[in-house]
């Protein structure tokens, strides 16, 4: 399926927008009218293809390989058609109503709502504004909302800035009839945004658990006591308190004296700052060797790379993580060298060697090397000898090679992004 | 006196690639450059710890996905062709620096390279699991499993059927590969989030790794920070990784593999010479790619670089193990003056860091051992589980929701690129729900269908299309593979619940899409 980029680029222009309006969308703003940013930026009428699917057709801006980014291997050809190509696309929605909402990071959730685009039809036009509102609640769906969001009319999803970390949050999706009537669609299960600060809760609790014993029978002895709900160690602790035979004897290691300066010392060892600074997973080590890389090169060759896009995937230019990648070449060039192809042919149960080395004859006899053939002089003997040894023949090859070279010119590496030649083009 | 331990963790993975419908596939490679470059050198180097009678540890994941497709009939028949080309290229390669003097011995170390790595390969009847399987039955190596196909798990906590699928297909898939239970767990990209200690309770996992904030916003508080693991609240120890050898080693400018006398990845033959001569190892015909023969160090940018030099890189190689053990003593013996107990420092590693992106890491990581071994007593090379087994007593914490990814989150999974997959992902993983609790006897056909709509599911899930939709590598592969297991799936559903089975139509996709030959759909089910 192919993306329609104009009407892509107007969505996420309207998408970005609608991000950062924050609560200044509230309809309990007086100060701000209702209609969302991305409503007005975007004119487009309802575009053919879904967003949802579009989105996944987008070409990455991300060009890279490395450490963690395994999957590099040069140019990528077009898929071919796979078994399950007669299948067609996947459908655009399900129409299920179903919302639904994960926490991506600390401060940003991520909102889905499956809808066809028929119920889409349906519910905006329903909406006095046009468009459906997202609202996402602390905790449960009570009171105000901590964000509303008036989201773009062919939308399915969205990503919501909610800037705290360590909450819980449910969404509801609906839209406003008129004198602010709400009307819900659908509410989403709960997310937990994930902490992003040391805890100030310095209690310790040392619990023993050996590592001969199986976690299924430790579970299984503390069920016949304790609530199913209950965290195993919370069982363990509370079944130890009422003096419950077969539970692990609780050893005493790291249940003596820890000082404040203990404290301090094992938190000056590890902090956050050095985490941010070398946080490096899988893709962070490729993120920060491509930015280190693009400042050492010079304004103009970044330029340059960002115009040219003939080298593909892996061999990006600016990619390498342990070496300096290949670099594009600025302006005219030219790369040349020469290379000499002995060939022949002999009984095919006969022993060659070709400067002292032998070689492998193809099943019918015949033979071809190839041999790199810099600026000099050389002298090459080959020698063909029967199978039972009582035959010889042998030729010494001479060549030389003397190359003058007027400007830069290069003897490697070809360059990817040139078609391979056909027949035509080298005779 | 030993004051502390020290694990290194090495995670092998690659997402499920096997194409028998095309007879060369491009991302194929992916599995015969790791198995060249870094699992057969791995195995070379620890057969040389047994032979040399070393009672030292490593820890490695060997995903499932990895493991099914290392015991594969089909890759690995195609794995012998990919390292015959190497071979036949580089006997080539000898002849055409004949006159290149300066090339003549790399051309000569690859053919040896390359004939002696086929040989280990055949030495194990072409069974890397079973060969890893040895150093475990040895004691001498923790093998771990991973998540069925690397589904990033925290965004799958919505669905607990397929959180449970992803764990409980892993350890079944482990004990067909290794004839025990996994008593760690390698969370794809180290990504945890909130009561996903309780699943992995459930499946007898005893450990696994998160990222280093996931410890430092633990709450209650870590004492220890990373250096002595927590007890969840549902008893699996969890490992926070130690910063400071990571960086080390990851790091191109602080970290070993930038160093100029290592070899450059990117100027391989594959580009550099005539396509005519190189088309024979190419994927696929008409495009170029990686060889892995390559002739220059990292040496600056551009073209202009020098040749390598094997002895020089394998000497510096052996210079930065020792700088790496002498950080390690220091950091060791650091921290075992600040706590009241030995402290672990533990360092994971993408296992094909070693070999494939930084070429001469697996005798780094053979010399470091060694030395660790021979050299010094400051600390002791252990695993998780052995560490658990002499340190029974840990704090009991919630660590925090985080991954090793790009700020430390779901962020690279969860984006403007590849949002697309979750809705579609979601209404599948309902329907498999579905399916499980509606048939609870099922016909043999019945049976396949269900397994194989598992399969098609968790194929589906693997955080690795999101990833490589991110990094746009190869998006138009990931997208397809999506998309391919999506529709499967729902062809499934569908001839489940409301046409019929076609019988021919299965065969061919069991056929194409094979791992977890044993696979339970009752995974999915939410009947008691």
């Amino acid at each position: 399926m192919k993306p329609n980029p104009p009407k892509k680029t107007a969505s996420k222009t309207a998408k970005n927008s609608g991000q950062t309006q924050g609560k200044a969308a509230s309809k309990k703003s007086p100060a701000s009218p209702r209609k969302p940013a991305a409503a007005k930026e975007s004119p487009a009428p309802s575009p053919e293809i879904p967003p949802m699917l579009l989105e996944g057709d987008e070409p990455s801006l991300v060009r890279q390989s490395g450490p963690g980014s395994r999957y590099a291997l040069g140019q990528e050809p077009v898929p071919a058609p796979g078994a399950a190509g007669e299948l067609g696309d996947l459908p655009e929605a399900y129409g299920t109503q179903r919302l639904l909402l994960t926490a991506r990071d600390p401060h940003w959730l991520y909102a889905h709502w499956d809808l066809t685009r028929e119920q889409l039809k349906h519910y905006n036009s329903r909406s006095v504004d046009r468009h459906m509102v997202l609202r996402v609640y602390r905790n449960e769906i009570t009171g105000e909302p901590h964000r509303e969001i008036h989201v773009h009319p062919e939308s399915r999803n969205w990503f919501a800035h909610v800037g705290l970390a360590g909450t819980r949050f449910v969404a509801e999706l609906g839209y406003y009839r008129p004198n602010d009537q709400w009307v819900r669609i659908s509410t989403s299960g709960s997310t937990m945004t994930p902490p992003d600060t040391m805890s100030d809760d310095l209690s310790v609790w040392f619990e023993t658990l050996p590592a001969d014993m199986r976690l299924e029978e430790l579970v299984k002895l503390v069920k016949t006591a304790v609530k199913d709900n209950v965290p195993l160690m919370e069982a363990i602790q509370q079944l130890r308190a009422t003096g419950m035979p077969g539970l692990p004897d609780r050893r005493s290691a790291g249940t003596g004296q820890w000082t404040p300066e203990q404290e301090r010392a094992m938190t000056q060892v590890v902090s956050m700052d050095s985490v941010r600074r070398v946080w490096m997973g899988s893709l962070e080590i490729t993120e920060l060797i491509r930015r280190q890389f693009l400042q050492e090169l010079s304004s103009q060759a970044a330029a340059q790379l960002g115009q040219t896009g003939s080298w593909s995937g892996a061999v990006s230019s600016f990619s390498s993580p342990f070496g300096g990648g290949m670099e594009r070449k600025k302006g005219f060039w030219f790369n040349v060298n020469a290379e000499l192809i002995i060939y022949g042919a002999t009984e095919a149960d006969a022993t060659v060697t070709i400067g002292g080395r032998k070689i492998q004859l193809r099943p019918d006899g015949t033979f071809s090397y190839r041999f790199s053939l810099p600026d000099g002089q050389y002298g090459l003997p080959a020698v063909a000898t029967s199978a039972d040894g009582t035959d010889s023949r042998s030729a010494d090859l001479k060549f030389s090679r003397d190359t003058k070279y007027r400007g830069d010119v290069q003897a490697h590496p070809q360059d990817p992004a040139l078609k391979i030649p056909s027949p035509a083009n080298v005779a | 006196m030993t004051r502390g331990y020290l694990s290194i963790v090495l995670h092998a993975h690659l997402p499920f690639v096997r194409h028998p419908e095309h007879d060369r596939f491009l991302e194929e490679n992916w599995l015969f450059e790791a198995i060249v470059e870094t699992y057969l050198p791995l195995v070379q180097i620890m057969d040389g710890w047994l032979r040399d009678g070393m009672d030292t540890r490593l820890t490695l994941t060997l995903s499932p996905t990895l493991c099914a497709m290392l015991t594969d009939p089909l890759l690995q028949d195609r794995f012998v062709r990919h390292i015959d080309g190497l071979i036949e290229l580089s006997e080539r390669e000898i002849h055409r620096t004949h006159w290149d003097r300066a090339y003549h011995p790399l051309a000569q170390m690859y053919h040896q390279r390359f004939t002696a790595l086929r040989d280990v390969y055949f030495h194990y009847g072409r069974n890397l699991v079973g060969a890893f399987r040895k150093f475990q039955e040895a004691g001498k190596l923790e093998i771990i499993t991973c998540a069925a196909t690397h589904a990033l798990l925290p965004l799958l906590t919505n669905h607990q059927p397929s959180l449970r699928a992803q764990i409980f297909a892993a350890r079944d898939h482990y004990r067909s590969c290794f004839g025990c239970d996994p008593n760690g767990i390698w969370l794809p990209e180290c990504a945890y989030a909130d009561d996903l200690d309780l699943v992995l309770r459930d499946a007898g996992i005893r450990w696994f790794i998160i990222d280093t904030h996931g410890v430092l916003h633990a709450r209650p508080r870590a004492r220890y920070g990373v250096f002595a693991p927590l007890f969840t609240p549902n008893g699996v120890a969890a490992f926070g990784r130690d910063l400071e050898s990571a960086k080390q080693v990851w790091s191109k400018h602080e970290g070993y593999p930038g160093d100029v006398h290592y070899r450059d990845f990117y100027r391989d033959i594959g580009f550099d010479l005539d396509y005519d001569y190189v088309k024979t190892v190419m994927p696929v015909a008409g495009s170029r790619s990686f060889t892995g023969i390559k002739y220059h160090a990292i040496t600056g940018h551009g073209h202009d670089k020098r040749i390598y030099d094997r002895n020089a890189a394998l000497q510096k190689a052996a210079e930065h193990a020792q700088h790496f053990l002498e950080t390690r003593m220091r950091q060791v013996e650091h921290l075992a003056d600040i706590m009241d107990r030995p402290p672990l420092v533990l360092s994971p590693y993408d296992a094909e860091l070693f070999g494939h992106w930084w070429y001469e890491g697996p005798e780094f990581l053979d010399y470091f051992v060694r030395k660790a071994y021979f050299d010094q007593k400051v600390f002791v090379l252990t695993t998780p589980m052995d560490y658990l087994r002499r340190q029974p007593t840990q704090q009991v914490c919630k660590p925090s929701a985080s991954s090793w990814g790009e700020e430390g989150y779901w962020k690279v999974w969860l984006n403007e690129t590849n949002e697309w997959i979750y809705p579609h992902l979601q209404v599948a993983q309902e329907r498999m729900t579905e399916l499980a609790n509606r048939f609870i006897n099922p016909t043999p056909l019945e049976l396949r269908a269900l397994k194989q709509a598992g399969r098609e599911l968790l194929l589906a899930q693997a955080s690795d299309w999101p990833f490589i939709l991110r990094t746009g590598t190869s998006p138009a592969y990931a997208r397809k593979r999506v998309k391919d297991h999506l529709l499967r799936f729902i062809a499934l559903h569908e001839q489940l619940t409301t046409t019929k089975i076609d019988e021919k139509w299965l065969g061919h996709v069991e056929s194409l899409d094979n791992p977890f030959p044993e696979l339970d759909y009752r995974y999915w089910s939410t009947l008691k």
